[in-house]
């Protein structure tokens, strides 16, 4: 009971809070930013290996399979390496910033979308390309049109790669730093109240953290059925 | 190229780009201004002191405070690394490979606690009535071979890992974390420890701070502080070391020399002094510095 009441008030004082929301829109906006950035880059390339029809390449594609599951935090520490100070990329001095949490999760999101892409282009009938090809129709067209046909299951490559980032940890405590007003984001928020024994608070944090994912997917969902029920006329 | 048929498209696209654009432009803006970068321990972090000087070093100086907090051993490796302007430790034997490496110049040792000897109130090991605190870990060695107890180690390099492997050197004991299973390594920082330590009710070794904030908001804590004396080998000093300006030109020596000044003035020392958590004063400065 007195931790049901212990929870409702760290609920309360979050909802107050200023710098949790700070927080909270720091962690979507770096989330939504890198799976914008993978989506660019990995939906286009999921498209070219999923009409490719022969001579796959069996290394590359499991080499992309595996990539799927890259373990965040080897891809934090890799990152960091880069770009830390004395690494090769030191003098951008992205370490500890925005920009440095995008890219690690931009190469943890990447993977995910190409391979969802190409499966769901590979699952479009084979007559569609066909078709396309013979009413002569560009390269880029056919790839902006298969893209256009496999947009219910891109919609879901993308919720999986943005599910990815926003409950991630490992890399971006590395490369972000998990410092207070510049790059604490709602998951290592969450690790920094845990080691200071408030459960509560970081419980809290994850119910926010929830709640907001939710929203956000809420608004992805009714994009995906709209471009349903378009298709469908 | 039919450009019809991308129009709607590539308008998303700009939109979202330029939204993009505009959230980097907000949070860098958020971020103007003079800032202090140092790494810190997560001992010091967890206990608060640095949300409690942050403000008055801006006041004082009008540089923003800002802290990496990670184990010693990571936070000197980002001060060899030039990640950082300045750390605050309580490692010496890194402060000193810091210093001799040229790595941090001006090495400042600032305040002094014990560490904590914590464990079960039934104390199965009764290190409690051990003369010194090398007693205390030879009579937990006995009782863990003989199958009574356990101990928790941090894992990690940390500084209060280093003072642990410390005093086991003094013991003249090796516990094995593969051989012995009642040596157990968490891995973890030192709330996670204490935690861990709690559920299987052994002993683990701790700053007086996190023990404090972690008993003090968390109930189920039920371990003690049962070897909190004096004793020489339990001093835990904290020592702030701005980076060396030779080796790191594009660092901020100038604000690390700043906060270094401010946290000797007098009227610093006396609010970390009073600095307390669950009614428990966790830093002595040292003033003769």
């Amino acid at each position: 009971m007195s931790f049901l009441h212990q929870l409702l008030s760290a609920l309360h004082l979050i909802v107050s809070s200023q710098e949790i929301w700070q927080i909270a829109f720091l962690s979507f906006f770096v989330s939504i930013t890198a799976v914008l950035f993978s989506s660019l880059v990995g939906i286009p390339i999921g498209a070219i290996l999923g009409l490719k029809k022969s001579n796959e390449n069996i290394f590359l594609i499991s080499f992309l399979n595996m990539s799927v599951g890259l373990p965040p935090v080897l891809v934090g520490l890799v990152v960091y390496l880069l770009i830390s100070r004395s690494g090769p990329f030191g003098a951008l001095q992205l370490l500890f910033t925005a920009p440095a949490m995008v890219i690690a999760q931009f190469i943890l999101t990447l993977p995910i979308v190409i391979a969802l892409t190409r499966s769901s282009i590979k699952n479009l009938p084979e007559e569609l390309d066909e078709t396309l090809w013979s009413l002569g129709a560009s390269k880029a067209q056919r790839i902006y049109l298969t893209i256009n046909e496999a947009r219910f299951g891109i919609f879901v490559a993308m919720f999986i790669a943005f599910g990815r980032a926003i409950s991630e940890v490992g890399a971006i405590m590395i490369v972000g730093g998990n410092i207070r007003y510049r790059t604490r984001v709602l998951t290592t928020a969450i690790i920094t109240e845990v080691s200071k024994g408030e459960l509560e608070m970081a419980l809290a944090l994850g119910i926010l953290l929830l709640t907001l994912s939710y929203f956000f997917t809420f608004w992805l969902t009714l994009l995906q059925f709209r471009s349903k029920e378009k298709s469908s006329k | 190229m039919n450009l019809g048929l991308y129009k709607k498209p590539l308008i998303i696209l700009i939109v979202l780009l330029g939204a993009a654009l505009t959230g980097f432009i907000v949070i860098s803006n958020q971020n103007k201004g003079k800032t202090l970068l140092i790494s810190t321990t997560t001992s010091v972090d967890n206990t608060g002191l640095l949300d409690y000087l942050a403000p008055m070093f801006k006041d004082y100086s009008g540089i923003n405070l800002q802290w990496n907090p990670v184990g010693s051993g990571q936070a000197a490796d980002l001060a060899r690394k030039g990640d950082v302007d300045g750390t605050l430790i309580h490692a010496p034997s890194l402060e000193d490979g810091l210093i001799a490496d040229g790595i941090c110049v001006n090495h400042t040792i600032l305040w002094y606690n014990y560490f904590l000897l914590i464990g079960p109130a039934n104390d199965p090991a009764n290190v409690s009535e051990s003369a010194n605190v090398t007693q205390a870990f030879t009579r937990i060695y006995n009782a863990g071979q003989n199958g009574l107890t356990t101990f928790y180690s941090r894992g990690d390099d940390s500084g209060t890992q280093i003072k642990e492997l410390y005093i086991w050197n003094q013991t003249g004991l090796t516990p094995d974390a593969q051989k012995d299973s009642w040596y157990v390594e968490t891995g973890a920082g030192m709330a996670d420890t204490i935690r861990t330590a709690n559920q299987f009710q052994g002993y683990t070794l701790s700053d007086a701070g996190t023990f404090a904030k972690n008993k003090a908001a968390n109930s189920d804590i039920t371990l003690v502080s049962l070897f909190n004396r004096d004793d020489q080998i339990l001093y835990n000093r904290y020592s702030f070391l701005p980076i060396n300006p030779a080796k790191f030109p594009s660092r901020h020596y100038d604000y690390a020399l700043k906060f270094r000044e401010f946290l000797l003035l007098q009227s610093t020392i006396n609010a970390v002094e009073n600095y307390t958590v669950a009614n428990i004063p966790l830093f002595t400065p040292i003033t003769s510095s």
